[in-house]
């Protein structure tokens, strides 16, 4: 029988994350978190609470660590530190932002670091085993549109990264919580009334932030890979009154997608074919939408 | 109790697979997971990719292991890419002004194969000729490299006592550049002398020629540059750079004693003969390396001193991670630090210095970010 996260009572849990660190399953990831926090524990406790806790015996990805950078700043303008395998790569930030600390910092890691796959800075959603690829530049609506799918009958893959294979023939499910800003946070309130949300952070460098928890059914399928079917860049325009489905070249899709890569020019021509590949097997289009329902059945008829 | 928590014992499992490759074998998961966390911390994943390949070792690793060590190689697979593409902007450049510039150490490393299996590079170092030290560096301010912001005092510092000047760093592409002309700070009492040094030079082979250091010296840089230095961070790097590059010089069992004399000479000439016996002794006491050279090796220390010099480098040539530090690394650093400083300049330069610096370390430490 596999052990997740909430079989451990909450006590049990902020015992292991401030002693020896807990060994957590994320998306292909084996993590040991460690940290004295507790906001950042009560949001982790409820945000990661399907995931797969990990023996000690297995090898640990990353060490992460979040604490504050000495008694001193505990208790003037408190602040909190993230360390990779006992690495620094970010200045301090607010104390109360620590749960948005270990979302961008596991991303920057994961991109750094995890360099088996192409990694895209895009959402990713499936349905009958097929995936669609919604890269998009902060602002276009990645989120949002991720969060609306995922509540609405797909399977979510990723709100921030897409993980291609070695052979570019399948994408690997993350399945982390979705990060939502500002304004988007009532729409998918409304939109969603079964979404759980984490607490709201406001006035981060990103404006107010709040965390969407992944669907159960996300977690349960997060060994289950998925093929590349469509690759769609969604833009949201305010007041629009019909969404725009455009099928877009490959040729202009691969040059666009190399802009959304993390880790292109370090794999090099490997980048490329993977590229390549992935784009060739997909359909490209480009979504201009402001409804979510009209946005969903456009993506709907794909299939 | 009490005491064994003060005297934590010390272990660097990535130390002990350096000596040792065989023990790869029976290393658990969690085994390699501290090991390469280990040399993550060193600056010596990618490095350990090619010694655990070496010894046929790789078999023994897990998945997720080889997923590290496989980004490690493309990381710096890269940065040598970036490195020889830098090179060439810098010698064609300043070759076209008549300058001719030397590459030393890690950029040395990369630009020749010898030694640059996974190296990781933070910076390029250069040598020049004194006389053409500021054409150089006006020439390097018209295609984009500026000094990198220091105090004042500290660009005083580099100008009167360093052999080299305040790093440069290039604007666009964030580069950092050191140049040298010298190889030790000119505080030092036995200055080698420079002119020897550029004279012996060797082009690299391929078709971009490129000037470094003759294999000898690119040996007695290493060592003096790694037994002169106070922080011991990137130590054990180092020494590994050391124990390839002499393996790389020691290629062929017939010359061995011709060359080890011819190695030794060059160290005498050079006034570096020192840092030559102890990059033998501690390649061997810490990576059990075999060198030829090791019985010339005349002890130039008293027994004491030399006890001291093998109780700190046991301690400090060992990952920076909290797994191998304990009070007996914590204790071999300071020694080689003050050590290090001693040897650099004499004690009416060192006192206002240290105060200075000390100073300046305690001012950012209280500034409120």
């Amino acid at each position: 029988m596999t052990l997740i996260l909430s079989t451990y009572s909450k006590k049990e849990f902020c015992r292991l994350v401030k002693t020896t660190g807990l060994n957590i399953k994320i998306g292909p990831f084996n993590i040991k978190l460690t940290s004295n926090v507790p906001t950042f524990l009560d949001n982790f406790y409820f945000l990661y609470s399907d995931c797969v806790i990990v023996g000690d015996d297995q090898y640990i990805d990353f060490h992460i660590c979040l604490k504050p950078p000495s008694i001193f700043r505990r208790w003037y303008r408190p602040q909190v530190n993230f360390f990779i395998n006992e690495f620094r790569p970010f200045k301090p930030l607010p104390i109360d932002q620590t749960m948005a600390f270990f979302e961008w910092g596991l991303n920057w890691t994961i991109a750094q670091q995890a360099l088996q796959y192409l990694i895209i800075h895009s959402a990713v959603v499936e349905k009958e085993g097929k995936a669609i690829i919604l890269p998009g530049m902060p602002g276009a609506g990645k989120s949002t549109l991720c969060a609306a799918l995922v509540h609405h009958g797909w399977r979510l893959l990723s709100d921030e990264q897409a993980l291609i294979s070695q052979d570019a023939t399948e994408i690997v499910p993350l399945a982390r919580p979705i990060n939502l800003k500002n304004q988007s946070i009532e729409v998918i309130k409304e939109f969603c009334p079964d979404a759980k949300f984490g607490q709201v952070f406001a006035q981060t460098s990103k404006g107010d932030i709040c965390h969407v928890k992944p669907p159960v059914s996300a977690i349960e399928q997060i060994a289950v890979n998925a093929q590349p079917f469509a690759i769609v860049f969604p833009s949201y325009e305010h007041g629009l009154d019909q969404t725009k489905l455009t099928t877009m070249a490959k040729g202009e899709t691969l040059i666009e997608l190399i802009n959304h890569c993390f880790n292109y020019t370090i794999l090099g021509l490997d980048g490329f074919k993977r590229l390549s590949t992935l784009v060739e097997n997909s359909q490209c289009f480009s979504l201009s939408y402001s409804d979510l329902n009209s946005a969903i059945s456009t993506l709907d008829e794909l299939y | 109790m009490l005491l064994a928590g003060i005297f934590k014992m010390e272990k660097s499992i990535l130390n002990r697979l350096l000596q040792t490759p065989i023990i790869a074998q029976s290393f658990s998961d969690p085994q390699w997971d501290l090991c390469l966390r280990q040399a993550q911390a060193a600056n010596l994943l990618g490095r350990l990719n090619f010694l655990l390949q070496q010894h046929d070792n790789l078999q023994y690793l897990p998945q997720r292991a080889l997923n590290h060590l496989a980004a490690a190689v493309l990381r710096s697979n890269k940065q040598h890419q970036d490195i020889r593409a830098e090179a060439k902007r810098l010698s064609s450049h300043l070759s076209e002004h008549g300058l001719e510039i030397t590459f030393l150490k890690g950029a040395a490393y990369v630009l020749t194969g010898i030694a640059s299996q996974g190296r990781i590079c933070s910076d390029i170092d250069i040598l020049v000729k004194k006389s053409q030290l500021s054409q150089v560096e006006r020439r390097l301010e018209d295609v984009g490299w500026a000094p990198e912001a220091v105090s004042d005092y500290d660009k005083k510092y580099y100008r009167q006592w360093m052999h080299e000047i305040p790093p440069m760093i290039h604007l666009g592409r964030q580069t950092i550049l050191d140049v040298h002309h010298n190889i030790v700070p000119l505080t030092a009492k036995k200055l080698p002398n420079a002119h020897q040094l550029l004279e012996s030079r060797c082009a690299t082979d391929d078709q971009q020629a490129h000037y470094v250091l003759s294999p000898m010296d690119m040996i007695l840089h290493s060592a003096v540059h790694l037994f002169s230095e106070g922080e011991l961070d990137k130590g054990l790097r180092d020494l590994t750079d050391l124990d390839l590059l002499f393996k790389y010089y020691f290629d062929d069992p017939g010359l061995d004693h011709y060359r080890s004399k011819q190695l030794f000479a060059r160290a005498q000439q050079l006034n570096l003969e020192t840092s030559l016996c102890y990059a033998l002794r501690y390649c061997h006491q810490v990576l059990k390396t075999e060198l030829p050279a090791h019985s010339l090796i005349q002890n130039p220390n008293n027994p004491v001193k030399l006890l001291i010099l093998d109780y700190c480098y046991q301690h400090t040539l060992v990952p920076y991670h909290s797994s191998c530090q304990g009070l007996h690394f914590e204790l071999a650093c300071l020694i080689l630090y003050l050590r290090s400083h001693i040897k650099k300049m004499p004690l009416k330069l060192l006192l206002p210095h240290l105060s200075i610096k000390w100073w300046q370390r305690a001012k950012k430490l209280f500034v409120v970010t």
